[in-house]
């Protein structure tokens, strides 16, 4: 028998896991929601009228970034909570979709992660615009 | 016996522990949770980061005689904080899976149970913010 099949969670270890199962997918929900948001204000935001590119770019760009970066957190999550409601539905594979669960949420997090790196990144361009350094 | 009937047996034992099950994690599964855990301490870290320039901020803004400023960043302050706080917990905990031997799957439990505390403070952060984006956004339309 394969290693990952020779563990079944209890069911004190199956309600923690389904509360982390519950959140998972209510954070997908909200990161979709933020995407929403994020899309709204980039658009209602942003002076069309302006002529100016790179202000366009910013002004668009950084809504646009941040909605994308929310989306694939939202999906993530998504898939981070079906994993682990996985674990504490079915039989047989519980480690298979614990191991899955946890490799997305390292995914997850590299997105966040990356998304600070973007938001530094955009406030030092945006001041070094703002200063006639670029 | 089943897990069910272990967990029962050694229940009484420590009411505070999440799990009795005894399961040791091989190489490749190490590696999983290892890297989970190094990811969600990198993004605690940042979390803290926040929070220590949101305080800043905070410190700031009192020195310049600005209290409403001040209090404005405040909560932001805590939610990074407090963030920061619990990711580093689940982090620390997911580490300690892949390190330690004898105890993985109550080091497991406890740290989900952290990540789905950091999960739904996020939740209740998120609704708020967004109520809070369309408050003012319908107070300056006024």
């Amino acid at each position: 028998m394969a290693q990952q099949d020779a563990y079944e969670f209890t069911s004190r270890e199956n309600e923690t896991i389904g509360k982390a199962a519950t959140w998972a997918l209510a954070l997908a929900g909200a990161s979709l929601v933020m995407v929403a948001v994020h899309l709204v204000f980039a658009f209602m935001g942003t002076d069309l009228t302006d002529l100016s590119f790179s202000l366009l770019i910013f002004d668009l760009g950084a809504g646009l970034v941040s909605a994308s970066c929310y989306l694939a957190a939202g999906i993530l999550f998504a898939v981070v909570g079906s994993a682990l409601r996985r674990v504490v539905h079915t039989e047989g594979s519980d480690l298979q979709h614990m191991l899955k669960a946890l490799n997305t949420l390292h995914r997850v997090f590299v997105v966040r992660i990356m998304l600070v790196f973007v938001t530094v990144m955009a406030v030092v361009a945006v001041i070094a615009i703002g200063e006639g350094l670029l | 016996m089943t897990q069910d009937d272990s967990a029962q047996a050694g229940g009484g034992a420590d009411e505070a522990a999440l799990s009795v099950g005894q399961y040791e994690f091989n190489a490749d599964e190490n590696v999983s949770i290892e890297r989970a855990g190094a990811s969600a301490a990198i993004w605690a870290v940042c979390a803290v980061v926040g929070a220590v320039l949101l305080g800043t901020l905070a410190v700031v803004q009192y020195t310049l005689d600005n209290l409403r400023g001040a209090l404005l960043v405040l909560p932001l302050f805590l939610i990074c904080a407090v963030a920061g706080w619990l990711y580093l917990g689940a982090g620390k905990a997911l580490k300690e899976v892949a390190t330690t031997e004898g105890n993985d799957v109550e080091l497991l439990m406890r740290a989900l149970q952290r990540m789905a505390t950091a999960f739904r403070n996020e939740v209740i952060v998120t609704a708020a913010t967004v109520v809070l984006f369309v408050v003012l956004y319908l107070v300056t339309q006024l």
